[in-house]
């Protein structure tokens, strides 16, 4: 059982890995800087619901790190790691508090992370103005959000949780 | 629907609860700008120069990295050195509180009202 | 079920975005149109009311029309096929009288009106002077290593054909005539001012008229208050720091108000700086002042007393706005000090 899950684990990092590089790819979809559609967050989202929260949390932290190393510069690190970290405490929580499906998780998430950034940016470039993008990006969070969460809800379902 | 997985109900007050306020906040933030009067710049948060909008001109910002241009009382990030080309992207802005941010240059465009507190200034 | 209602909330959300898209580029503070081209300077048209896009479209197209007319009127450097305007006779000097519209006609008849009311230091026949200093500060943007200052041999010669009298108007047949050929007429300190105010006469009648503010190359005409009655607040500039904080902030309601300043237009000779208000006793950049700012209900008259009181000293300037009382007057001395009249109303 350990092996399978092990497995599970490295694929889904691997799933969480390639999805971030194919949003790389894709030119931003809305003109605000930090708005992003979050598609490594399905895998995220999945190792929550079938893995468990801390082999989730591996997910998100190995994925952060790992396009850092490959592909990234330091301060976008700084930000993905900011936002990934109050997204994934924000989702733990709510999946934890049992009221929610993976979609309005993946919402919350969605919002946080978002919100993580700014918060990020806030210090990096120690300046207020960036809390100018708050709202957008909020709303932005709930659109991209709910796009993810149908996607893994679409996995869920025909996988199964543990 | 999965077990455990939770409610509708639940559902519908996060989401909706989440778009409601963020749309709030949105509307509230947009509708109180007024004409500005300033394009503000910083880089790394120290501020490295302000830009009246009743003037016309472009600007090299950051050494280069960013270049404003000040056009019909309204400030836009023509062109930038960055990848994603966002702050250009962005558009224009001309009401108090609009920004352009370029993370990658961790530059910020700002509009600040006009100075002091009149309506109106003589020449 | 779940993917209807996110495909739901996504789609209320997108109508509820675009409206908001909307929302950014409706109005929030004056609708405002500028222009580039009238008087050489820049002009803006503000409306603090609440008219309708098309209202203010109409209206703006109305004053622009005033404002182009009055342009060519007071244009001394071209001439206009089919206008005769102040280049037209300044170019007839000495010739025959010429025919003029009856609105330039009125305009001329006030300015030699504006001559006795300022003991002469408004006088639009100095022409011949300003064209003298007006050609240094050409030559100096132009070419900052040959600036220099017009001569006092010239300056005087130039002085001897400056007679307001020199300047022959017949009511009868509507007919102008500068009787010396060597004279000139130079309207640039009263023109702005005066078109500002035809421009407000236009505005008084007009449909949608009402909360409209005129920046006329700096003179403002405000019509009335602010909607929401409380008087507007115009900022006076600190000539020691034309871009810092404001020396002043004046309360003002339905009234004129113009400043005349030694930072709008000058031009430097080693290392002296010579402004564009010339006084006309001494052929010289005025050096009274830093600035001079008048209130007065009409236009016109708010700018050229702004010049003449630039001419004047401060003790004259007050008996003459103590003697007219239907003008309010601010003074900035060389000395960075501000003095003014009794009824200048400060904004809080």
């Amino acid at each position: 059982m350990k092996t399978r899950k092990l497995t599970t684990l490295a694929l889904t990092l691997s799933a969480a890995m390639i999805l971030s590089y194919i949003e790389g790819t894709l030119p931003p979809f809305m003109p605000l800087p930090m708005a992003k559609i979050g598609l490594a967050n399905i895998a995220v989202l999945f190792a929550l619901y079938r893995l468990g929260a801390w082999e989730a949390a591996c997910v998100s932290l190995a994925r952060v790190t790992m396009m850092f190393m490959m592909f990234g510069t330091g301060v976008s690190f700084i930000y993905s790691l900011a936002g990934a970290a109050v997204s994934f405490m924000g989702m733990a929580l709510l999946k934890k508090s049992r009221l929610f499906s993976p979609a309005a998780v993946s919402v919350g998430g969605g919002v946080l992370h978002n919100c993580g950034q700014i918060l990020a940016a806030r210090f990096m470039l120690s300046t207020d103005a960036v809390v100018y993008y708050m709202p957008a990006l909020m709303v932005s969070g709930v659109l991209s959000g709910a796009a993810v969460g149908a996607a893994c809800s679409v996995i869920l379902n025909r996988v199964g949780v543990k | 629907m999965m077990k455990g997985s939770g409610t509708r109900f639940a559902d519908i007050l996060l989401i909706g609860g989440l778009l409601a306020a963020s749309l709030l906040w949105l509307f509230v933030s947009r509708a109180d700008g007024t004409e500005g009067g300033m394009a503000v710049v910083a880089v790394n948060g120290q501020e490295t120069g302000r830009y009246p909008l009743d003037t016309e001109g472009e600007v090299a910002l950051n050494g280069g990295t960013n270049i404003l241009v000040i056009e019909d009382g309204k400030a836009r990030v023509s062109d930038a050195d960055c990848p994603d080309k966002l702050c250009v992207r962005q558009g224009e802005i001309y009401r108090t509180g609009q920004t352009v941010t370029c993370l990658p240059n961790r530059l910020t465009v700002t509009i600040e009202g006009k100075k002091g507190e009149a309506d109106l200034y003589l020449p | 079920m779940q993917k209807k209602l996110l495909l739901s909330l996504c789609l209320a959300a997108s109508v509820l975005l675009s409206s908001c898209g909307a929302e950014e580029t409706s109005r929030n503070g004056p609708l405002s149109r500028r222009y580039y081209h009238y008087f050489d300077t820049v002009s803006t048209v503000y409306c603090y009311g609440s008219a309708s896009d098309e209202e203010f479209g109409k209206n703006v197209d109305e004053i622009s029309t005033i404002l182009e007319k009055y342009h060519i009127f007071f244009d001394i450097y071209h001439e206009y096929s089919g206008v005769t305007n102040l280049c037209t006779i300044n170019k007839n000097a000495g010739g025959e009288p010429l025919a003029v519209d009856p609105e330039l006609f009125d305009f001329l008849r006030l300015c030699i009106g504006l001559y006795d009311e300022t003991d002469g230091k408004m006088n639009v026949m100095m022409g011949s002077v300003l064209s003298l200093w007006h050609d240094c500060r050409q030559e100096a943007s132009g070419h900052p290593e040959n600036a220099s200052i017009p001569s006092d041999e010239r300056l005087a010669e130039a002085a001897k054909h400056t007679d307001i009298t020199l300047l022959e108007l017949d009511e009868s047949n509507l007919t102008v005539r500068i009787s010396d050929p060597l004279a000139s007429i130079d309207v640039g300190a009263v023109g702005k001012g005066y078109a500002a105010e035809r421009a407000a006469d236009y505005l008084r009648t007009a449909e949608g008229g009402e909360n409209y503010v005129l920046d006329i190359g700096g003179n403002l005409r405000i019509m009335g208050a602010k909607p929401d009655g409380s008087p507007y607040r115009a900022a006076v500039k600190d000539p020691m720091n034309p871009d810092g904080a404001a020396a002043a902030v004046l309360s003002l309601e339905d009234v004129s108000c113009v400043t005349s300043g030694v930072y709008e237009r000058y031009f430097t000779v080693d290392g002296r700086s010579y402004h564009h208000i010339i006084d006309p006793d001494t052929l010289y950049p005025s050096e009274r002042f830093l600035s001079v700012t008048v209130v007065a209900r009409d236009s016109g008259s708010a700018d050229a007393l702004s010049t003449a009181l630039f001419c004047m000293s401060l003790e004259e300037g007050m008996a003459l706005a103590g003697e007219r009382g239907d003008f309010q007057a601010l003074w900035i001395t060389p000395d960075g000090r501000l003095h003014m009249t009794d009824g200048l109303v400060m904004a809080q």
